[in-house]
């Protein structure tokens, strides 16, 4: 078991970089790092160890020399902890022949992770490429950890898609891009008919499995730069940009024909479902904040009801709601 | 003199260097975990660099340049004791002291004696690895 385990870990070997100008050096750091079934890319100064490690597939464990003609070893950490903090986190060991305190503390301070002095212990080396490997790992697990925090924060739980919030603070940030640049988006409230009746009939873990498989659809349907969240029960909000209102109605009626179309398989069989839409754009010609477009589209949304649901509607062209003096007051 | 037992061990390999410091090959071995072709490699690799090495140290001299001379022999130092070479190590490492004091009179006599550790040295390559071989 133990064999088959460790012959299977050869496939994912840990990938290390290794820099240093002496040939001597550098084939016993290869010769023992391979030994340890680690994947040694070796390069014989610091501007080439820096390219590597700059790139995006780059390796996470680095053992780099100091004293190296051109780019040294701390110059190499030193730029290499000025780049983007979105990149992934290189692990560096510097190799030093130096060692004398403050030379070690201007080595960690250049932004190296540990060092080790020249000629090396190898058993030492490898415990401590270990420790950078454990830290590499913990790393990695809180990056994973943050970004699903990142994910639940905005993202609605049941369906995946954004949350309210997310998708309202979407709809100003495509309203002060429209204030910036011009042009037009436009909105589109999305509400599923008869929903009650599916919670009724079929009960709530259907009713949550009609919500989650529209969400996808609606989501398929879209252009990568659409938004869709979900803004209350059965009701969704989706931001369209650079859209005008006529393209705007053809995206929902997109969606609608997708979701009409598409039975839904439960627990209880499949159902079938539908949904209205309205929609509203802000143009250039008729800029509007977006309560009123909200507002608009829900006016939008209402008729699409009223006039036999599945099918959407798009706002009447704007006269001010009689809610827009209170709107305008508060401002 | 405590690890003589251990180097009567490994005297079928190197039958003088329990008395000789040119290369303590027990420890370098130790150091490379038994290694011995790897060992044979390395000596083969600071063979070969030596040309180069010394051609380097030679142009430095002759440009009185004592900042590459530091750097230079620093570099031979280490690439030195990475093979066990210890007295050639030592005889780089007092020359880069004397590079880095600047010591520029003192420089010439001591790399007569680098270079001649380094003869040495490759005689004992030679012996070692002639032997190893057979």
């Amino acid at each position: 078991m133990e064999g088959v385990h460790q012959r299977m870990e050869k496939t994912s070997q840990f990938k290390i970089l290794i820099a240093d100008d002496s040939p001597v050096s550098r084939r016993i750091l290869e010769a023992f790092l391979v030994k340890r079934d680690y994947d040694v890319i070796s390069v014989a100064d610091g501007e080439e160890a820096l390219r590597l490690l700059s790139r995006e597939d780059a390796p996470r464990l680095a053992v780099l020399d100091w004293m190296m003609p051109g780019l040294e070893g701390t110059r190499v950490c030193r730029k290499l902890r000025e780049q983007s903090e979105d990149k992934p986190y290189v692990y560096v060991l510097l190799l030093t022949a130096r060692t004398e305190k403050a030379d070690l503390l201007k080595g960690l301070d250049s932004g190296a992770d540990d060092y080790i002095t020249k000629p090396f212990d190898p058993p030492e080396l490898l415990a401590r490429l270990s420790v950078g490997r454990r830290i590499l790992d913990l790393q990695d697990k809180l990056i994973a950890a943050r970004d699903e925090l990142r994910f639940r924060a905005s993202h609605d739980t049941l369906t995946g898609v954004s949350n309210r919030a997310v998708i309202l603070e979407t709809l100003r940030r495509e309203q002060s891009r429209q204030e910036r640049e011009g042009g037009s988006f436009g909105i589109i409230m999305v509400d599923l008919d008869h929903f009650k009746s599916v919670n009724d009939t079929y009960g709530h873990l259907c009713g949550d499995a009609v919500l989650q498989e529209t969400a996808k659809i609606m989501q398929a349907s879209l252009r990568p730069y659409d938004v869709v969240g979900r803004y209350g029960g059965e009701e969704f909000l989706i931001v369209v940009p650079r859209s005008d209102a006529p393209s705007a109605q053809r995206v929902a009626e997109r969606i609608r024909k997708a979701i009409a179309a598409k039975p839904i398989p439960t627990s209880a069989g499949e159902i079938r479902i539908t949904a209205s839409f309205g929609v509203a754009a802000s143009t250039d010609a008729t800029r509007m904040e977006s309560q009123h477009l909200l507002q608009l589209a829900d006016d939008a949304l209402y008729r699409a009801k009223q006039n036999g649901r599945n099918r959407s509607e798009l706002a009447l062209a704007a006269p001010i709601p009689e809610a827009a003096p209170l709107a305008s007051n508060s401002k | 003199m405590k690890r003589e037992a251990e180097d009567a061990q490994r005297s079928r390999f190197t039958p003088a260097d329990a008395s000789d410091s040119v290369m303590d090959v027990a420890q370098t071995l130790e150091r490379m975990e038994g290694d011995r072709e790897l060992l044979e490699e390395l000596a083969r690799l600071f063979t070969d660099e030596w040309p180069k090495s010394a051609a380097e140290i030679e142009a430095a001299l002759k440009a009185g340049d004592a900042t590459l001379l530091e750097r230079f022999t620093h570099g031979l130092k280490g690439a030195a004791a990475n093979v066990g070479a210890e007295r050639l190590s030592t005889a780089a490492l007092e020359m880069e002291k004397m590079s880095a004091a600047r010591n520029l009179k003192s420089i010439p006599p001591q790399w007569e004696i680098v270079k001649e550790e380094a003869a040495t040295l490759f005689e004992e390559f030679e012996r070692l690895f002639r032997k190893a071989s057979r």
